[in-house]
């Protein structure tokens, strides 16, 4: 990559979730009264507006659930690049890009099956992307 | 609200249209105005009410000269001078305003007094969507419509409509930059071929 990509800066209400793709861990958050997981990272429920929350290590097993073929590749990219929105084995989806898996729409399947694989950019940012499950690491 | 108390009483564009680079974005916004202005026969005096998004609603009544007695800075994306013009409406009948001016301007090719279109890497779509290319609207807007087309057994040929109608509609425009290649080879609508197809 000759460029690169566009960072996020953590705020403190984000600053767990990096700091856990850091360490090789996806991090969600879920309800203690309604137990219901969600993303992005905040200090309360969005289901029912509970402040009572936990942090958890998710599975990392999604599911691709839709995309975008970027033909013109965005800043820090080489080529065309598909914008994914996974959807978590937990219930969440996230937006993220599938690894190990040429961008087209042959290759992109919806609904085939990814695991969570960490990315490192910065000594402060990891991204957590995707391959297809069971994809030599 | 009484039916038909309020109305549009002047509407208009920039004075030059497409790549204008000896112009900046409130120099857009105050071209238009005062060209709207003109078409109603109004003076920024005349107005006290303005309604924008991406510039701040007061420095567009700054640089006019207008004192506004009401603003409205509602900024949603594409939509947010419809809704301006819904929250108009609703500000006239209520009694705090007369007479509001409504702008947008870009400078969407030159750029001259835009700003950057980089989000904030703090925010949420900074965080969470801008590491993956996210940017505009290209970038993410058939993203649910291909989820759509696969839980609905919809073809991807019926996306194409959206793109023929937006051509069309572009062409009754006369200032529309649509590409005249693209322009969908239509003959006009005439009342008469509903009259034929009705009898026949």
């Amino acid at each position: 990559m000759t460029t690169q990509r566009p960072l996020p800066t953590p705020t403190p209400e984000t600053a767990h979730f990096w700091a856990g793709a850091r360490d090789g861990k996806l991090l969600l958050q879920r309800c203690d009264d309604c137990s219901g997981a969600y993303f992005p990272p905040r200090p309360f429920c969005p289901s029912c507006g509970s402040r009572s929350v936990a942090v958890f290590a998710a599975s990392g097993k999604a599911s691709l659930y839709s995309y975008v073929i970027n033909q013109r590749p965005p800043s820090g990219f080489d080529g065309p690049v598909a914008v994914a929105v996974v959807e978590l084995a937990e219930g969440p989806r996230m937006m993220t890009n599938i690894i190990d898996c040429p961008q087209t729409e042959e290759a992109l399947v919806l609904d085939m099956a990814l695991e969570v694989a960490f990315e490192k950019q910065t000594d402060e940012i990891t991204l957590p992307l995707f391959r297809p499950a069971g994809s030599p690491a | 609200m009484k039916p038909r108390s309020v109305a549009v009483v002047g509407a208009a564009e920039t004075t030059n249209l497409g790549t204008i680079p000896d112009q900046s974005v409130i120099g857009l916004h105050a071209d238009a105005a005062l060209n709207a202005m003109a078409d109603a026969g109004l003076k920024p005096s005349d107005i006290d009410g303005v309604a924008t998004a991406g510039t701040s609603p007061t420095d567009v009544a700054h640089y006019l000269g207008i004192t506004p007695t009401w603003v409205d800075g509602t900024s949603v994306g594409g939509c947010s001078f419809m809704l301006h013009v819904r929250h108009a409406t609703a500000a006239i009948a209520a009694g705090h305003a007369k007479t509001i001016l409504i702008t947008h301007a870009e400078s969407g090719r030159s750029r001259i007094g835009a700003g950057r279109w980089a989000s904030d890497p703090s925010s949420l779509s900074g965080q969470f969507e801008s590491p993956y290319g996210v940017g505009g609207p290209p970038t993410r807007f058939t993203i649910p419509w291909l989820r759509y087309a696969k839980t609905y057994g919809v073809p991807i040929e019926k996306l194409a409509n959206v793109l023929r109608s937006s051509n069309a509609n572009g062409r009754l425009e006369p200032s529309s930059k649509v590409p005249r290649s693209n322009h969908p080879r239509r003959r006009p609508r005439r009342h008469h071929d509903r009259d034929s197809r009705s009898r026949n």
